[in-house]
């Protein structure tokens, strides 16, 4: 059950993404921020959190989680610090993720050329 | 009354809106979603695995998922499949985090040439960038707008 | 207002004197693949950057263009190069393996056939007698500078052309050889408003209109005077908007012509609409038109190279795409008065 909501889901995300390349002429930078922002927004109506509850990974692998992480972590710290935790904590959830990509990302650039 | 180049210059882009409009949208959008709910069972599946293998729990257990996805980006991009896969399977690739990691790998792959300095490390975020900037300015605005609002009700 | 001359006669004919193509690995497996004169096998084409390959192509198309009547470095008066990337590196960088005078231009991918342009009048001229022209394009060297990283993610619409990866050398010179340049045509900087950089063979379609029109009129021929009509790189979509443009106009030419961008890749390409680049024009026309007119299969062939002149910060500026075509006319010379 949790791998058919997974898939619906995950699926759905790439679906609208893929419209808005198509007809929207968006480029792949373009949808990767839309998606982004767009996490960002449905997290802070508390609805981001209701998807993933929902359906795992569906809503968890698309990078419109990465938005969400961050408002995430943000209010995390918030609830202590107030409006200066926003900053100390908007990395918190997502460094993991970004610090990955970040490593793979050098590794791979330093050791493979491009094929063509 | 029209001249005669403007009449030509009309029928161009007739033309041009006949040749290039028919995009196949459904195709291309039912094959995204075909892979993106692929890529997601398979997330899935780890997920429920990596709670098991390693022993976490719900929460510690997404990380480590969305790390092999990324690592498993950059190395197929390293070897030159990934463009050639989103060609044909486009945001299914694209929208999950695979986009993300492809992204830093390919601007950093192909400034290898310019050293590390100027080349890898200072073009890595050159497209990446964009989700970086974007979600942690948008992030902020949503916490503090969020962080106004329970202030004031409190 | 007065039409101002972009045409100019050749009285005393210059003959093409040797012609040399060097490609990658794809455009050999192309239809045209088996005229080049060399290919090779791997796009870094034994170097370890994109930009040394394109640097290797050009020199080993100038090293064979040269070696083919056995042409000595010191009797070439002049050289004159252009490609397409920032400042025209490769060019500078391959003349500066030689002694020779030497212009570095810039036409996009009608560079080719502006090359040849400018060496024909030097020579008609008389102030030199061998001039030789190269041109180069590299894939993946252009789309990283035009476009985004190879291997980044991208789903290309089907009017997306690929660049040719090759280079092409053309000896000009006042040796009696069986090609002649009877005549050129430079084109006008043409902009019907196109803005999609990757739509560029519709872009560059009106101003091959533009510089063919031009052509017959100044020269007084008809299109039925060509066996050959062959334009440089304007792909599916691109050559099907010059037809019709030139069946609004009145010329029927579908039956006498060919499109570069059609020919270097086979005329349905998996996933492109054709073949682009400075090198496109040059690979069909010196490895494969060449070959066919010396073997008297057309007698007379008009080549129009067409170029986009875009920059990648003027199309992401939301400018329009201003484009080029150059006409050159060549004949075979047994058809010449002597």
């Amino acid at each position: 059950m949790e791998y058919l909501s997974a898939f619906l889901v995950g699926g759905l995300f790439c679906f609208i993404g893929q419209l808005f390349m198509d007809i929207g002429k968006w480029s792949p930078a373009h949808i990767m921020g839309g998606f982004v922002i767009g996490g960002a927004l449905l997290d802070g109506f508390h609805l981001y959190d209701r998807l993933i509850d929902f359906s795992g990974m569906g809503a968890l692998l698309p990078i419109s989680s990465f938005g969400h992480f961050l408002v995430h972590g943000a209010m995390t710290e918030a609830e202590h610090y107030g409006f200066l935790g926003i900053g100390m904590g908007i990395f918190e959830v997502t460094s993991a993720g970004v610090s990955t990509a970040i490593l793979f990302g050098f590794l791979a650039s330093v050791i493979f050329k491009p094929k063509g | 009354m029209k001249t005669n180049e403007q009449i030509m210059k009309d029928r161009f882009e007739e033309r041009r809106k006949k040749m290039t409009s028919d995009r196949p949208w459904v195709k291309n959008a039912l094959i995204a979603y075909l892979v993106g709910g692929a890529l997601a069972v398979l997330g899935q599946w780890l997920f429920n695995r990596y709670m098991i293998w390693f022993d976490l729990t719900e929460k510690e257990a997404v990380n480590p998922v969305l790390a092999t996805f990324i690592f498993f980006a950059c190395l197929l991009t390293g070897f030159g499949v990934f463009d050639k896969w989103s060609e044909k399977w486009g945001a299914g690739l694209i929208v999950p985090v695979t986009g993300f990691a492809n992204s830093v790998t390919s601007s950093g792959m192909e400034a290898r040439a310019e050293g590390i300095v100027f080349g890898v490390t200072g073009n890595m975020f050159r497209i990446a960038g964009v989700v970086l900037v974007f979600g942690v300015v948008s992030a902020y605005l949503v916490s503090f707008i969020r962080v106004l609002i329970e202030t004031l009700i409190n | 207002m007065k039409d101002i001359k972009q045409t100019w006669m050749f009285n005393n004919p210059v003959y093409i004197e040797a012609a040399a193509s060097v490609s990658g690995p794809k455009e050999k497996l192309g239809p045209i693949g088996r005229f080049l004169d060399k290919s090779f096998s791997d796009l870094y084409c034994g170097e370890s950057t994109w930009e040394k390959a394109e640097r290797a192509l050009m020199k080993e198309a100038v090293t064979l263009c040269l070696g083919k009547q056995s042409t000595q470095v010191d009797d070439v008066g002049l050289f004159i190069a252009g490609d397409l990337l920032n400042q025209n590196v490769t060019s500078h960088y391959t003349a500066r393996e030689y002694p020779w005078p030497y212009l570095g231009v810039f036409g996009a991918c009608a560079t080719s056939m502006e090359g040849i342009a400018i060496g024909a009048m030097s020579i008609q001229s008389g102030m030199v007698s061998r001039v030789l022209t190269a041109v180069s394009s590299h894939y993946g060297a252009v789309e990283r500078q035009f476009r985004l990283p190879l291997e980044h993610v991208k789903q290309h619409p089907k009017t997306a052309m690929r660049t040719v990866t090759g280079a092409g050398a053309a000896l000009v010179s006042t040796k009696r050889s069986p090609i002649a340049i009877r005549s050129v045509t430079i084109g006008r900087v043409v902009d019907w408003g196109m803005k999609d950089p990757l739509d560029m063979g519709q872009a560059m379609a009106p101003a091959a209109f533009d510089t063919f029109k031009k052509h017959l009129k100044e020269t007084g021929k008809t299109e039925n005077d060509y066996d050959l009509i062959i334009t440089g790189d304007l792909s599916m979509f691109g050559s099907r908007q010059f037809l019709e443009l030139c069946e609004e106009d009145g010329f029927y030419i579908t039956d006498r012509y060919l499109d570069g961008g059609n020919t270097i890749f086979g005329y349905h390409p998996e996933g492109f609409a054709g073949g682009s680049g400075a090198a496109c024009s040059a690979l069909v026309l010196y490895g494969y038109v060449f070959h066919k007119m010396r073997s008297e299969h057309w007698k007379k062939v008009l080549c129009i190279a067409t170029g986009a002149l875009f920059n990648p910060l003027t199309t992401r500026q939301k400018e329009t795409i201003p484009c080029i075509a150059h006409a050159v006319e060549f004949e075979l010379a047994d058809g010449l008065e002597e």
